[in-house]
């Protein structure tokens, strides 16, 4: 699959700015909604190619499940286990839809998350307007 | 991925089938959408029974889906698309994707889009499955047609009889 290099780019920078202020993150990864992965970052090993594939299929299901309900289209989906969260969100450019996925132990501050979330998510929409 | 699972519910289902079709980036593939999620479709047999038809990602990286939609399924409809690259060498990825639900339950392949691709023929797909040891009918679909669909469901129901 070939990205446009300038999309890279500006993945990396979305991720770097979660890094750099998301308290207990683990890992982030911009995926395609068919689940290719575009950029990524991982404290450990975790399976990036696997997690982009999830965040498709989270996300498409969110989707149907959204329209079904009459709510409108998924906006995001926060999964909260025992050891942290996974926030998916999704990022609708004129070209293309990408889906951030951010991984966090559980010193994350859900509000937090969401903050930074949704301004890399509005600067990934207004990439190369 | 390619084969038509979405087409064939689509053609068969009683309801407007759910579908979690999203734009393609894979340009190994020649379409436009893909399923990333599931389809979901009905039918009712002719004892009024109500069947239940899910469609998964034909892609390996999705494989966590088959798991999850495999729980509780009568059976199995593998479909191939015969203008792939090495469809032989598909079947085998489903086969053993699919191997736990296989020994449990009914199974049915539809090789399509043999009318441009004759090759390889049934009798190489039948070796292949004997190979394994999965000892189910193959046929060649036309997923356009939902007679040829329900054809594939009855198939799998006789097993199940």
């Amino acid at each position: 699959m070939n990205t446009d290099p300038q999309l890279n780019i500006a993945a990396e920078s979305a991720i770097q700015k979660l890094i750099d202020n998301v308290r207990g993150i683990k890992a982030v990864v911009i995926s395609t909604e068919d689940g290719f992965e575009i950029a990524a970052w991982v404290e450990n090993t975790a399976q990036v190619s696997r997690l982009a594939a999830m965040a498709s299929s989270m996300a498409a299901l969110g989707a149907i499940a959204g329209e079904e309900s009459q709510l409108g289209t998924c906006d995001n989906i926060i999964i909260e286990a025992p050891n942290g969260y996974l926030v998916m969100m999704q990022a609708r450019h004129q070209k293309s839809i990408l889906i951030i996925s951010i991984i966090t132990n559980k010193d994350a501050v859900m509000g937090q998350v969401l903050y930074f979330s949704r301004q890399v998510c509005k600067s990934l929409e207004n990439f190369g307007l | 991925m390619g084969a038509g699972k979405t087409t064939a519910i689509a053609a068969i289902s009683e309801i407007v089938p759910l579908s979690t079709d999203v734009h393609n980036n894979d340009e190994s593939v020649l379409k436009a959408m893909t399923t990333v999620g599931l389809d979901y479709g009905e039918v009712t047999l002719e004892t009024g029974e109500k069947l239940r038809l899910y469609g998964t990602p034909g892609q390996q990286r999705f494989d966590f889906m088959w798991k999850i939609l495999s729980k509780g399924a009568l059976g199995l409809v593998i479909l191939i698309d015969n203008s792939r690259p090495d469809p032989l060498s598909d079947l085998d990825i489903y086969l053993d994707g699919f191997a736990d639900l296989i020994k449990h339950a009914g199974c049915v392949v539809g090789i399509g889009k043999t009318e441009n691709n004759p090759l390889p023929d049934i009798d190489s797909f039948a070796e292949k499955m004997h190979a394994k040891g999965v000892l189910n009918p193959v046929l060649t679909t036309d997923v356009r047609d939902p007679l040829q669909v329900l054809q594939l469901l009855d198939l799998l129901l006789l097993q199940l009889e």
